[in-house]
């Protein structure tokens, strides 16, 4: 299945590019999606509770499964100053 | 225990008149502007800028929380800094420049940035608290304390063109620590932000402190607007609260 990833503020500067696609196994979860970026990008530091991962609009857990179309947003821990 | 209401006088109908005309908000909407307490967690790219719109739009009182001296490279986007300033405390600059604009404004100036020992010191004097730190040891002690008076919680965050603006309102949508229960570590203290960026969510965030003072519109309850600059994106995002939050697990919608 095709899942489209939207990177935003580090992970966007990291991958270099704001969206990109990712074809996973049937039955494949959050989690799986997150280990198939790490293996294109150096996200690991992002990858210790520091990320929240939303499925379409909606927050989701990393066992969340996925489904064939989905849009994951991925959104870093940002703050002010 | 909150002075009593004051009624609007003439001069403020007068420097208001053009919000007054907006549909739902009028002189009562004033009024709760004015009535308010407003504390802002540090007062620079954004709260610079949050601090500035909120005295702008008749806010009564104003707490400024932080700490030290003004450096050159604030400039760029703390804006109620002036580069005749240069050296002084950030807190005198920020009043000055304040009630040059609103001489009405009550300003109380605390030159520390918010910790686990002056958060609930301060939060229990505000109505409404709008956090601008960049430290997020800072955000979750604010957070703390906001959940522990329920005080609604204006987040502004920026990041190089990006921005994440959300309403906590203990009890009934997820506070900071339900988003990160600890300092993620993959926040670093020094990051690349313009001012017009720190500028923009300033206004976002001031926008969501307006409609919750005075009742109008929706606030970003349970959600969260991100904006990437770079292409005007925007998203509303849904986020959860966790049944086992530490700082707000236990409080419920009625709390």
């Amino acid at each position: 299945m095709l899942i489209e990833v939207e990177y935003t503020a580090q992970l966007r500067v990291k991958a270099g590019i704001s969206s990109e696609q990712f074809e996973l196994q049937d039955g494949a979860s959050v989690a799986d999606l997150l280990e198939a970026v790490a293996g294109r990008h150096d996200i690991k530091e992002f990858l210790n509770g520091s990320l929240l991962c939303f499925v379409g609009a909606a927050q989701a857990e990393a066992s969340q499964s996925l489904s064939d179309g989905d849009h994951v947003t991925l959104l870093t821990p940002i703050s002010g100053g | 225990m909150r002075a009593p209401s004051i009624p609007l006088t003439d001069e403020e109908l007068a420097t208001y008149e053009w919000q007054l005309d907006v549909p739902g908000f009028g002189e009562a909407g004033q009024q709760k502007l004015k009535d308010a307490t407003v504390l802002v967690s540090r007062v620079g790219g954004l709260g610079s800028v949050v601090a500035y719109e909120l005295a702008a739009a008749g806010i009564g009182r104003l707490i400024l929380a932080h700490a030290g001296n003004i450096k050159h490279s604030d400039l760029n986007r703390q804006l109620l800094m002036t580069h005749a300033a240069l050296g002084t405390a950030r807190v005198e600059s920020a009043e000055k420049r304040l009630l040059d604009l609103n001489p009405r404004l009550e300003i109380v100036k605390v030159p520390e940035n918010i910790s686990d020992e002056n958060a609930d010191r301060l939060v229990s004097d505000a109505d409404l608290v709008v956090d601008c730190a960049p430290l997020f040891e800072e955000r979750l002690a604010m957070n703390a304390a906001a959940v522990r008076h329920r005080t609604p919680l204006v987040e502004c965050a920026m990041y190089e063109l990006q921005a994440q603006v959300t309403t906590v309102l203990p009890g009934k949508t997820p506070c900071v620590a339900c988003l990160h229960p600890t300092p993620p570590p993959a926040w670093k203290r020094r990051f690349p932000v313009f001012g017009a960026v720190s500028g923009t969510i300033g206004c976002l965030g001031v926008m969501e402190a307006i409609k919750v003072l005075s009742g109008i519109g929706e606030p970003l309850a349970g959600r969260v607007l991100t904006m990437d600059m770079r292409d005007m994106r925007t998203m509303t995002l849904d986020i959860k609260r966790r049944t086992d939050c530490a700082v707000c697990g236990e409080l419920n919608a009625n709390a």
